[in-house]
């Protein structure tokens, strides 16, 4: 603990919401409750006589500061009991929320999108950052900065953006939020701010007790930088950390991120409402050959869909050495040398993509590959290749394949998934009654290269 | 690196300019992915792997065994290991290579133009900083690659020059694709009573993301689900990038002297309620048409990104 040579003082801005609309539904009155928050200020300021303050007040219409303020009362008697800076704080607080309800009541010059139970929470802070600013530089000794915000109106989400804005600032200058909400439900952006900045954010019960807004003011909002690192303050949980979606405000679990604005979407959609990009969608990634080949399963997603930490540590997996296991099954049709696009078959054609396919996975050394055609002289003798036999073996057969007119895409299904069941027992992948173990994670893709053609 | 030209060594000195450099690179870019390499005695090792954490990256840099100095640097095996690094990097973002050397040689297995090739075929963009001179391989190697190049004189001169490599690169390739990508935002959760294992090292622990999509337990964010492969990221580091897409107005400056018709009289500065005496120039929005003092308008500007009178 180092002893500072000069006192370290601190200066709190403290944002008082007065939206009238929020206020009336709170069962502890406006007026009793600005009490509170005076009473609060004054014993902000009779802790040191170095510390310095600042009120804004915000509302559905304006936001304005309320001390300190150039204005000064013209008839000030000094009054013998009452200390002369608290008397100060007082009289211009109060006054400075009277002219503005009732300029309030009158004026309707709201800025569009902010409706009756919302403030703008994000111009006050701007501006308290803007004070801030402006007070550390001043002052020739070490200030702490912090902003307390006594909130009551709901999130609004058109000011999300400027809002993260001001806490990434507020975080920079090392000030802390302190939130303290005193009616309706959580603010997800306030506690979002409390959390990151490293102030508390405080829901205010005033049901039970009229008076607990003081007390959890005194208790927790009080202590300065150095104090608080001694306290064990209120902490939460369960921050929701989750972001809206541009296109309808609502709260998205699983989003779609534009890679070049990194605005965020709930649906996918062609091109992006912020930036105006063209999204690319990788399609089959084979080039030439169009005739014939309708992919059966989800080519497209292959590449994304590749769980991206190959090691997991081989004490984990039953099986030594190979860890992260791919395993791909083609499936061919018959019926395709008939049909002659010029000089090439249907079935060069699909060959050559799967050719391509192997060739471009050829980093992948885990990958396995199994070939199955249409056959349908025996149960098995659909799969001409098993799961252990080599790329090499693969392209070997699959140059032998010919086209054979008969649909036998029934069986050779049933023989294929026959065979992954078998697979899968012998290396107990399905754990009957025990769950499911998340490493053991064996994607299988299986690609039906058909012509189409009936049946 | 033992010389002592920078205090207290240039190996120290380095290691802390990197260690604000990791922070700075993680706040400005706060969902891309950092890998550190290090060489020497003609080998390359790999300090970290790629990962989006900066407690990883700054703690390897502590590590007393990186003041160990030992042989000849290899240029081109650090950048082959690099590459191998970054070849798991999605087409839609960029890839980079800063390097940092003191040495005036490099002790390689082959040939290094061999290198060079395969760098700019996969189009990475390699920069450098060197503490020495100017050697001219390396030099080519960043021009043909489109990096940064210089030379550092001093400890304040490496830290600027590093601090150059920061923001992202202007995107040229054609290969470079615009992807909408998916990605979860996990809630937080903590159990006080029963510590779980996380997937992504296997400990204990009480606090943890969940992923949205398979419901495993992950240390810290942003970073990859080790089950399901899902990006994961929290609404805040996307946020931090938020104030390029919707950038506040210049302020136009007022010059008094001009307008003969203002009052000497001060004037409230709109942003933070300071007077602004009569000689000093004032700011002024061409949005909402508030006038600001010169404090707020280098502070909004580069600091606060929000105009408090457009917000």
């Amino acid at each position: 603990m180092s002893e500072a040579a000069e006192p370290e003082a601190s200066l709190l801005v403290v944002v008082l919401d007065t939206n009238t609309a929020a206020w009336e539904r709170c069962p502890l009155q406006f007026d009793r409750a600005l009490q509170q928050v005076i009473i609060f200020l004054n014993a902000y300021l009779a802790l040191k006589p170095e510390n310095k303050l600042a009120v804004i007040a915000t509302n559905k219409s304006e936001c304005r500061y309320l001390y300190p303020t150039e204005f000064t009362d013209e008839t000030t008697i000094p009054e013998m009991q009452v200390y002369e800076q608290f008397r100060d704080v007082d009289t211009k607080v109060l006054t400075g929320v009277q002219k503005m309800i009732e300029g309030g009541s009158m004026s309707g010059n709201a800025p569009a999108g902010i409706e009756q139970g919302q403030s703008q929470v994000s111009r006050a802070l701007s501006k308290a950052l803007c004070y801030i600013n402006r007070g550390t530089k001043a002052s020739a000794n070490k200030i702490w900065p912090r902003i307390l915000v006594v909130s009551v109106a709901d999130d609004a989400p058109r000011e999300y953006i400027a809002l993260m804005n001001t806490i990434f600032a507020a975080q920079k200058l090392g000030v802390l939020i302190d939130v303290c909400k005193v009616v309706g439900g959580d603010s997800v952006f306030l506690q979002q701010a409390a959390e990151i900045t490293g102030g508390n954010y405080l829901k205010v019960d005033t049901q039970e007790n009229r008076e607990s807004l003081l007390q959890s003011l005194m208790f927790t909002c009080l202590a300065d930088h150095f104090t608080r690192s001694m306290l064990y303050s209120p902490h939460n949980d369960l921050i929701d950390f989750r972001a809206t979606c541009f296109c309808h405000k609502r709260v998205v679990d699983i989003g779609y991120v534009c890679s070049v604005c990194l605005s965020i979407f709930c649906k996918m959609a062609p091109v992006c409402s912020t930036c105006k990009t063209k999204f690319s969608f990788k399609l089959v990634r084979a080039p030439s050959a169009t005739n014939g080949t309708a992919a059966g399963s989800k080519k497209p997603t292959i590449e994304s869909a590749i769980p991206k930490r190959p090691e997991t540590g081989a004490s984990d997996s039953l099986f030594s050495g190979t860890s992260d296991r791919f395993s791909r099954r083609w499936q061919r049709k018959g019926t395709r040398g008939t049909e002659t696009t010029g000089r090439i078959t249907r079935l060069d054609c699909a060959k050559s993509i799967v050719e391509q396919i192997v060739h471009s996975r050829e980093n992948y050394e885990h990958d396995r590959y199994m070939l199955v055609s249409y056959h349908s002289a025996t149960a098995t003798s659909c799969i001409r290749t098993s799961l252990k036999d080599s790329r090499a073996t693969l392209l070997r057969e699959l140059k032998k394949l010919r086209a054979d007119d008969k649909f036998s895409g029934g069986s050779s299904l049933t023989a294929l998934f026959n065979q992954l069941a078998l697979m899968r027992g012998v290396y107990d992948l399905d754990t009957y009654g025990y769950g499911r173990y998340p490493q053991l994670n064996e994607p299988v893709h299986i690609m039906w290269l058909t012509d189409g053609a009936s049946v | 690196m033992g010389t002592r030209d920078m205090r207290p060594t240039r190996i120290a000195a380095t290691l802390q300019i990197l260690e604000s450099f990791v922070n700075e690179y993680f706040d400005q870019n706060p969902i891309s992915q950092l890998a550190i390499i290090s060489t020497k005695d003609g080998l390359a090792e790999k300090l970290t792997d790629l990962s989006g954490n900066p407690v990883d990256h700054v703690n390897a840099l502590r590590d007393k065994s990186n003041k160990d100095l030992a042989g000849e640097p290899s240029l081109q095996n650090a950048l082959e290991l690099a590459m191998h690094t970054l070849r798991r990097a999605p087409t839609h973002g960029s890839r980079e290579i800063v390097c940092i050397f003191g040495s005036l040689t490099t002790c390689d297995p082959g040939d290094i133009k061999q290198t060079q090739a395969a760098l700019k075929h996969a189009e990475v963009r390699v920069s450098m900083v060197q503490l020495a001179a100017e050697v001219h391989v390396f030099k080519r190697i960043c021009q043909e690659t489109n990096g940064l190049f210089a030379v550092a004189d001093d400890e304040i001169h490496l830290k600027d020059m590093l601090f150059e490599c920061i923001p992202p690169p202007p995107v040229v390739s054609a290969k470079a694709t615009s992807d909408m990508i998916q990605m979860g935002f996990p809630i937080r959760a903590s159990n006080a009573q029963v510590p779980t294992p996380c997937v992504c090292h296997h400990e204990l622990s009480f606090s943890g993301y969940i992923c949205p999509r398979c419901r495993s337990k992950v240390c810290s964010l942003p970073t990859d689900c080790d089950v399901c492969g899902l990006p994961l990221v929290s609404a805040p580091h996307l946020a931090r990038s938020y104030h390029h897409l919707f950038p506040e107005e210049n302020y136009k400056e007022i010059d008094v002297e001009a307008n003969s018709g203002m009052e000497a009289a001060g004037l409230v500065c709109f942003g933070c309620e300071g007077e602004v005496k009569g000689a000093a120039a004032r700011y002024k929005c061409p949005r909402c048409r508030k006038e600001f003092c010169l404090e707020c308008d280098i502070f909004i500007h580069e600091t606060l990104h929000n105009c408090p009178g457009c917000v």
